[in-house]
């Protein structure tokens, strides 16, 4: 358990959403907003961390067979309580994330790590994984729904930031800014990754020299 | 419940409010299985059939937890209830469609994760609707998912031949079309043939 | 492939165990929040209920027995009836308040209009909506039309169930035509619920 290794992993080199591309459905929809991305990540770091940690607790007790079902059942428990909370406590986040709270049980990223780490690793390192992964799909979400916001909406986190003679580009908080943006932004990084690589194996050849 | 509003829930889902260029529901198969016209007719097909499955099953299920007073237990009984289908499809497939058994391979498992399906049952419950609305919502959804990921496919197709930069190799290219072809699908947004 | 009974037991059990355990503490976590959001939703409708009369001194007791007719008169407008409050200013009954759901553009908006004892509307207050941020959302925000008035201003002193259509009587908001419809069809079911209960 290397917090470190896993806190770059869990930002860049296997972000959940622009390398392992998993999440789409709520990056895209969520992110009309500032409050709404910070809302929904949140939520999303905490479900995952929770189950990462029941999960790899159960890991050897859970049959292989029907491991993808517990997992289901272990996550959409976890799901529904976040969910209760956020409608008791900070109703108009609830209201605005609507029906995409329920839906992070099907969201790929706590499945995917769940199969991929928490099932094969120690409580300790699966809950610093969750925290990991979580911190990066956040901040995945933070700079798609600032970008969106500002640009489409002229404000963030509600307060209105552009000057009022700006004309709002509201295409970039409908669908199809969703997909352009983060089409974009998965786009950069992986320009960044292959710079970096190409960096990488040009050291280690002049150091193999 | 009138055939006009039957008829405007089907245009809403194919068209003006489409699973995939409206409502973002079903990203990731959508991404994940269009790479070929076949398997993404195939995809379409399945998920289409779940959909209207679980809408069926689910409208009863949630019946009775509302009965029960367990509302909170929608998300957990839902989902169960969509991925034991979606085993009892697999099933089903291996044994009279082998071939498109292989052909959807790891990605038929995979419905039961798609938003979509979660979805629509989810939004059944939020729109108040009776059981034919719910099926119709289903079946309509899974259709306007097939008209997008087919279209989508015979894109990708021409896709593979054409001149992008290095860096939008895979993914970014797909998003940045399928958001071309939602702001397409935008027109449709003041289509009301039938008052809903 | 023999299928041992040991087998069967142990995978539906520990699936059976795994979802006892999280029915618990969901019901736990109910048990902790539910009175909380039952708080919340009555705040809600209290607050919207106060926006639709202008008159200080206003009472809502809610109506629990209401008529068939007038469940079925808001239907056929296109809006669900789920609450009626009869409204009382200083003690006298004024009219009723309706909440009504009709279908917007992006799911259903839950509003409360006001209709007075002559059958006009004395306001109309949105109580939950899903309406597209930046669009949908100027309707529920009372923005202005393009007339000039507030998108949900316009419909006080307006009567008549089912005269009142976008374009014709009801200006719409830029861009937001399906959302204002949402919203005329609830007062349009809210009016004629009005004439139902007289």
């Amino acid at each position: 358990m290397n917090f470190n290794k896993q806190l770059k992993d869990g930002l860049i080199y296997q972000n959940p959403v622009l390398v392992q591309v998993l999440g789409m459905c709520s990056t895209m929809a969520i992110t009309t907003s500032v409050s709404n991305g910070l809302g929904m990540g949140l939520s999303v770091l905490v479900i995952l961390t929770l189950s990462n940690i029941f999960i790899s607790l159960l890991r050897k007790i859970i049959p292989n067979e029907v491991r993808i079902a517990c997992y289901i059942v272990v996550i959409a428990g976890f799901v529904t309580i976040v969910d209760l909370c956020l409608q008791a406590f900070v109703p108009a986040i609830a209201e605005s994330l609507g029906v995409f709270i329920p839906l992070i049980v099907v969201n790929c990223i706590i499945l995917g790590r769940a199969e991929a780490f928490a099932s094969k690793n120690s409580v300790a390192a699966s809950a610093v994984d969750g925290i990991c992964q979580g911190i990066g799909y956040t901040a995945v979400l933070l700079i798609l729904s600032a970008f969106r916001e500002l640009l489409g909406a002229g404000t963030l986190l509600g307060i209105q930031i552009m000057p009022s003679s700006y004309v709002p580009a509201n295409m970039l908080t409908l669908p199809v800014g969703g997909f352009l943006c983060l089409g974009t932004l998965i786009a950069i990084m992986q320009w960044a990754l292959a710079k970096s690589e190409k960096k990488n194996a040009a050291k280690k050849e002049t150091e193999g020299k | 419940m009138s055939v006009t509003k039957l008829l405007a829930i089907s245009l809403g889902a194919i068209l003006t409010n489409n699973f995939i260029f409206s409502q973002f529901l079903g990203i990731c198969p959508f991404l994940g299985v269009s790479k070929k016209s076949d398997t993404a007719i195939g995809m379409g097909l399945a998920v289409t059939f779940v959909m209207g499955l679980a809408s069926a099953f689910c409208f009863g299920v949630n019946k009775i937890l509302v009965a029960l007073g367990l509302d909170y237990m929608q998300t957990v009984a839902f989902i169960l209830v969509v991925a034991s289908l979606v085993q009892f499809i697999e099933m089903f497939l291996k044994k009279s469609m082998p071939t498109l058994y292989t052909a959807l391979g790891v990605y038929l498992p995979l419905i039961t994760t798609n938003c979509a399906v979660l979805g629509v049952v989810l939004l059944n419950v939020q729109n108040d609707y009776n059981f034919i609305e719910s099926v119709v919502y289903g079946i309509t959804g899974g259709l306007g998912f097939l008209l997008a990921i087919y279209l989508f496919s015979t894109v990708r197709e021409r896709l593979e031949f054409a001149d992008y930069p290095k860096a939008f190799e895979g993914f970014p290219i797909a998003l940045i079309t399928a958001g071309l072809i939602a702001l397409a699908f935008m027109g449709f947004s003041g289509l009301q043939v039938w008052p809903m | 492939m023999k299928i041992e009974g040991k087998f069967i037991f142990k995978v539906a059990g520990t699936l059976t165990a795994i979802s006892l355990v999280v029915a618990l503490l969901l019901g736990l976590t109910n048990m902790l929040t539910a009175d909380k959001i039952a708080a919340i939703n009555k705040q809600k409708t209290e607050e919207a209920l106060a926006k639709v009369v202008s008159s200080a001194d206003c009472e809502f007791p809610e109506v629990t027995d209401v008529p068939q007719e007038v469940i079925d008169a808001a239907n056929e407008q296109g809006g669900k009836l789920t609450n009626v409050y009869e409204i009382l200013v200083g003690g006298e009954n004024a009219g009723y308040a309706f909440q009504v759901t009709a279908s917007g553009s992006q799911g259903n908006i839950v509003m409360i209009v006001g209709v007075d004892a002559d059958l006009t509307v004395t306001g109309v207050s949105i109580v939950s909506n899903s309406e597209t941020a930046g669009i949908g959302s100027k309707v529920m925000d009372n923005e202005a039309t393009s007339a000039g008035t507030g998108a949900l201003d316009q419909f006080v002193g307006k009567s008549g169930a089912g005269t009142l259509v976008v374009k014709q009587n009801i200006d719409a908001v830029t861009g937001a035509t399906v959302s204002t419809k949402g919203v005329t069809k609830g007062v349009n079911a809210a009016l004629a619920a009005a004439e139902a209960m007289n």
